[in-house]
């Protein structure tokens, strides 16, 4: 039996010259019958980014448009509060729109900044080893020992009044770790390859080869993990927000917003439902495009 | 030769294949990785299958092990002692695959699962099939570990695949092939990643436990010099199809097929002078996707013209009836002018008595040897009915060919038969080109 | 160095071409690398490997020294510490007059450029990721060569390795079959001039066809370059037509060196005449001329006392336990670590004990 399988997994890899090209376009095959999922994801995403950018033209989220009136309006009644309005009447599309903003912000800055940081030292660590190695592993361990939540909350509490960057900031710490250990090892596993050591003999200063050499076939793997982190990352600040401390309150925010509103589920579920929608389709789509540009680069790494 | 003795042991041969085709769709269409190929071992026989990477003779006994990949369509007929393989309900084939063939491969790292003992990887598969006790299964283990030459094969059975050497680690890899006492054992390019010292001593192992277990045995290889001592028959494969089909020592003798004899060339040799050096190949393999008609070899053969690129060569015996090579222009032994006629005159008396074997050897209809005829006839499948079609389309001498593929006069047949063979086979692709099938790849 | 580094392109093919013809001349006097004695141990978990016990080896100008030893006898390891991918334990490698291991890092950054090197997995020796042209220019790139210069010199190198520049350029390497990713990495390694090309084992992994192309071009470049080349293998019969001089490995010390027409025709080691045994021969009548060579190579960890071999040998005494057997001419430039060579006997025995 065991034989059997690991003959298998072995007659897609191993057989040849033809064999692994066709097992690969065997995979492109059965992607593109999940194309919709994907398609679907591109497509919300595309929808966020829309409503990031043009958040401006809907009404200023934190006016209330009609002052006199029962603080909630019914969905659907209105143009443009056709999401309904918030316990204080203010519009509730115009506060996801601008709660995108907030997730964005919150999604791409900290996790920009775990490339950028956690990257560079997983190149230099993984190029030099050694005790250069060690010191950085000890850093990014003591931060991963350190629990998140009570970092965040010292965060907020230090740098008062707490704001969208104070959160950001927060977790653009936290994710440091995680891009450093990854591009750490997938450096090093590339570094004990030969074209490392060609151009180490060729005279390549060490620059060149972190760059050069490592750093492209780290990129792919970053970036699929980028995508799923930017999800976590999403899912963190509304979590925070929805305990309160993430994002205060006129700061419009999907989590926040469900806070706000969890109290009035039974009358406005409308209130609750909607920015939790967002914030799982949100979440869901960057975990379909990140698996498949995960699934897309080992592939092609399978076939070299 | 032992080999006729060999080959009468038994009624039914051990492996028959039949016009077995591989085809695998990829998005650029159909990849004819294997393209109507016929063969039989007997019991006890050895069978060298050689050829370069993707000319299909992984992916050939691959298949034989059912470990294709899953796009492969799979036809034609496997037959092991007489048991159908192919289209078989897959769980009935696994009992086959595994228990009665099994298979080394080239990188024993990767059917040894890294992180599990020696001795656990080897009584896995017994108890599997063979229903043992855990017991039981132990001292087989360890008693396979001292067969295939391992030394302390206690102490080795507790260790794990990374503690060995990849001498070692190959010879664990076939214990755990022998483990069910397999009537037939796959060899492919089992021994190309080891050092020359240690692949002669793999070569040798499997040799002996071959002969010792009466086991058939296909040795899989890219060197024509591995397999020269250690086969029966050997079977050259390019680009999906089968190229030339010889017993061993008339294959090296009078090797017919253009690329055999490059390939032989190839092969650094120390038997020979020094300024005698190896020559290459020129060129690579055609894309088995795209490829349509004429020899697949031509773009790489010395002596290609018209006829090469237009015309697909078949399998014909030109002299020894179980010497069968598809080439328009065989090689002559001692000179490079075309062939048969010359190579016939010189060897008629060789010739004369191979067909009397042969015919003698034809009454015991299912006597193993015949096997090279009766994969021509089914290797050539396609051919045989182009030429049956160019019969009814033209009236041509057309029979003679049907006979040659049917009956093994084909020392008689000759230059003629062959020729007429060639004809017809053009005419019916001419006839009938949208026969899609036929079109040769 | 100045003085050496003047010439490279045409002086070197002079020497190649006097040495083609026969290896005595005195146009080859001149040494190129010579290695001293080197020793090259790693400290592993349980102990230290000695990889590389002790190796002097001499490579005249436009010469080609095979390597010769099966996986394990550190020829891989003798290979790495010749270019200083690793630092060697004791010993000097001597680079056209400058000893390498004494070098600054710098000094051995602008050296490296004149060694270069071909691995046995051309797959893997390509970064996968890059294009083509940018791989072969990666040693012009960083010994400073001119923008402009690059591409033409990418262009024409690749057509030397017969490769269509125009069609491989903009490709990646997975793109290309084993035999033409090694002819990429040999482009990459020739295209920057070298006077030393270190090939490792660099058909091992090919099929028999591509072999010999790769053997032609290897062949082709040391004639038209006249570059030097050490080719290491563990098949004797793949670095046959293309050496001057053969050296045979085993655990870690050279048990047999010489021309090649010496190494072949009258091999003095046994360990040699098993290596030479071991190759199979093309021909269904001609069987192995010897016993094969028994169990495994020891660990380099626990050499054998005396002569290394002698575990496997045939001919092992009780002397060769005791013993460790220096390397003494048998003949004129045939060297051979053995106290009982098989030729060559008229050597007493006590010689070499003295010796």
């Amino acid at each position: 039996m065991s034989l059997t399988q690991t003959e298998n997994s072995l007659g897609l890899t191993e057989s040849g010259v033809e064999t692994p090209g066709e097992a690969a376009a065997e995979i492109k095959g059965k992607r593109k019958k999940a194309g919709l999922l994907w398609w679907f994801a591109c497509a919300w995403l595309g929808i966020i980014v829309l409503m990031v950018v043009f958040a401006d033209l809907l009404p200023n989220p934190y006016d209330q448009p009609v002052p006199d009136a029962s603080a909630h309006e019914s969905p659907f009644s209105s143009w443009p509060e056709f999401l309904g309005t918030d316990y204080l009447g203010r519009s509730t599309l115009s506060r996801i729109a601008a709660g995108a903003r907030t997730s964005v912000t919150v999604a791409t800055i900290p996790v920009a900044s775990g490339i950028l940081i956690g990257g560079l030292l997983g190149l230099v660590s993984a190029y030099f080893r050694g005790t250069t190695e060690a010191v950085i592993d000890i850093f990014a361990d003591a931060l991963l020992a350190f629990p998140p939540l009570l970092l965040l909350l010292m965060m907020s509490s230090v740098l008062y009044p707490p704001s969208v960057w104070t959160i950001t900031l927060g977790l653009a710490i936290l994710t440091v770790p995680g891009f450093y250990r990854l591009t750490k090892a997938n450096a090093i596993a590339q570094s004990k390859r030969e074209y490392v050591v060609v151009a180490k003999a060729m005279g390549a200063r060490p620059g060149r080869i972190m760059f050069k050499e490592l750093m492209p076939n780290t990129v792919a793997t970053i970036l699929s993990y980028a995508v799923i982190v930017m999800a976590v990352m999403i899912v963190a600040e509304g979590s925070l927000s929805f305990l309160g401390v993430g994002v205060p309150d006129p700061e419009p925010s999907w989590g926040g917003m469900v806070y706000k509103e969890k109290d009035n589920l039974e009358d406005y579920p409308g209130q609750v439902f909607v920015p939790c929608a967002v914030l799982f389709l949100t979440v869901f789509s960057l975990n379909v495009i990140g698996d498949r540009l995960r699934s897309k680069f080992d592939v092609r790494d399978s076939n070299l | 030769m032992d080999r006729n003795k060999d080959a009468s042991a038994s009624d039914v041969p051990l492996l028959e294949v039949e016009d077995l085709k591989v085809h695998l769709n990829t998005p650029r269409g159909t990849l004819k990785a294997v393209d109507g190929v016929s063969f039989r071992i007997g019991n006890g026989q050895t069978l060298g299958l050689v050829g370069e990477s993707g000319s299909g003779k992984s992916m050939l006994v691959r298949s034989l092990m059912g470990i294709s990949p899953s796009i492969a369509k799979i036809s034609g007929s496997v037959k092991l002692s007489g048991a159908e393989l192919v289209g078989i309900p897959r769980k009935q084939a696994r009992a086959v695959w595994g228990n009665r063939v099994a298979m080394v491969f080239q990188d024993p790292m990767t059917s040894l699962n890294p992180v599990v003992r020696i001795d656990r990887q080897l009584t896995e598969s017994m108890r599997e099939h063979l229903d043992m006790s855990r017991a039981d299964a132990r001292t087989r283990a360890v008693d396979l570990l001292k067969l295939v030459g391992i030394p302390e094969p206690e102490k080795r059975a507790k260790q794990y695949p990374h503690q060995l050497s990849g001498g070692m680690r190959q010879r664990v890899t076939i214990a755990m092939a022998l483990a069910c006492d397999p009537d037939l054992l796959i060899a492919d390019e089992a021994t190309t990643a080891l050092d020359v010292t240690v692949q002669r001593q793999i070569l040798d192992l499997l040799q002996e436990i071959q002969a010792d277990r009466g086991m058939g045995m296909i040795l899989v290889s890219h060197d024509l010099g591995v397999v020269a001592g250690r086969t029966d028959e050997i079977a050259v494969m390019y680009a999906g199809r089968m190229v030339e089909h010889s017993p061993t020592q008339d294959l090296f003798a009078h090797r017919r097929h253009r690329y055999t004899e490059a390939l032989l060339a190839a092969v650094p040799r120390l038997d020979v002078p020094k300024d005698q050096r190896p020559r290459p190949i020129p060129g690579s393999p055609p894309d088995l996707v795209t490829f349509k008609g004429g020899c697949a070899f031509a773009a790489r053969c010395t002596a290609a013209d018209d006829v090469c690129r237009t015309e697909r060569p078949v399998m014909t015996a030109n002299g020894n009836p179980r010497h069968l090579s598809a080439c328009h222009h065989p090689v002559a032994v001692g000179g490079e002018t075309e062939a048969a006629e010359v190579e016939g005159a010189v060897k008629t008396a060789e010739v004369e008595e191979a067909v009397k074997a042969a015919e003698a050897e034809d009454t015991e209809a299912t006597d193993v040897s015949e096997a090279p005829e009766t994969s021509e006839a089914a290797d050539s499948t396609a051919e045989v009915e182009e030429a049956e079609e160019a019969a009814e389309v033209e009236e041509a001498d057309a029979p003679e060919p049907v006979e040659t593929s049917e009956t093994s006069e084909a020392a008689e047949a000759g230059d003629a038969a062959d020729e007429a063979d060639d004809e017809a086979e053009a005419e019916a692709e001419d006839a009938k080109p949208s026969l899609s099938k036929e079109v040769p790849a | 160095m100045t003085a050496e580094t003047s010439p490279e392109t045409g002086e070197p093919t002079g020497s190649a071409t006097g040495t083609a013809t026969a290896g005595d001349t005195a146009v080859s006097d001149d040494v190129l690398l010579s290695v001293n004695d080197l020793v090259q141990r790693f400290r592993v978990p349980g102990g230290v490997v000695n990889a590389v016990a002790g190796v002097s080896v001499e490579l005249k100008r436009g010469r080609t020294l095979g390597l010769v030893g099966e996986s394990g006898c550190g020829k891989s390891t003798l290979a790495r510490a010749i270019l200083q991918l690793t630092t060697p334990t004791s010993g000097s490698v001597v680079f056209d007059g400058q000893d390498l291991t004494k070098l600054s890092k710098d000094g051995l950054r602008t050296m490296r450029r004149r060694i270069q090197m071909v691995f046995q997995d051309p797959i893997s020796a390509l970064n996968p990721r890059r294009k083509i042209k940018d791989i072969v220019a990666e040693g012009l790139v960083i010994s400073g060569t001119p923008t402009a210069e690059i591409g033409p010199r990418v262009a024409d190198m690749l057509r030397k390795v017969g490769l269509d520049p125009d069609f491989v350029s903009e490709r990646r390497p997975h793109q290309f079959s084993g035999g033409q990713c090694q002819r990429i990495a040999i482009a990459r390694a020739m295209v920057v001039n070298p006077d030393l090309l270190i090939c490792d084992e660099p058909v091992a992994s090919l099929d028999v066809s591509v072999q010999a192309q790769v053997l032609d071009l290897l062949d082709e470049m040391k004639g038209s370059t006249g570059v030097s080349m050490i080719f290491v293998a563990h098949d004797l019969a793949v670095v046959r037509n293309i050496s001057d001089e053969v050296a045979v490995m085993y655990l870690g010390t050279i048990c047999e060196t010489g021309d090649t027409a010496a190494i072949y025709d009258s091999p003095a080691h046994p360990y040699t005449r098993a290596l030479l045994d071991a190759v199979p021969a093309p021909d269904p009548g001609a069987s192995h001329s010897g016993p094969a060579l028994k169990g495994e190579i020891p660990s380099p960890m626990r050499p054998p006392s005396g002569c290394r071999f002698r575990t496997r040998c045939p001919l092992a005494t009780d002397r060769c336990a005791e013993e460790v057997p220096q390397l003494r001419e048998v003949a004129p430039g045939h060297r051979v670590a053995c106290h009982f060579p098989l030729v060559g006997d008229d050597v007493p025995k006590e010689a070499a004990a003295a010796g």
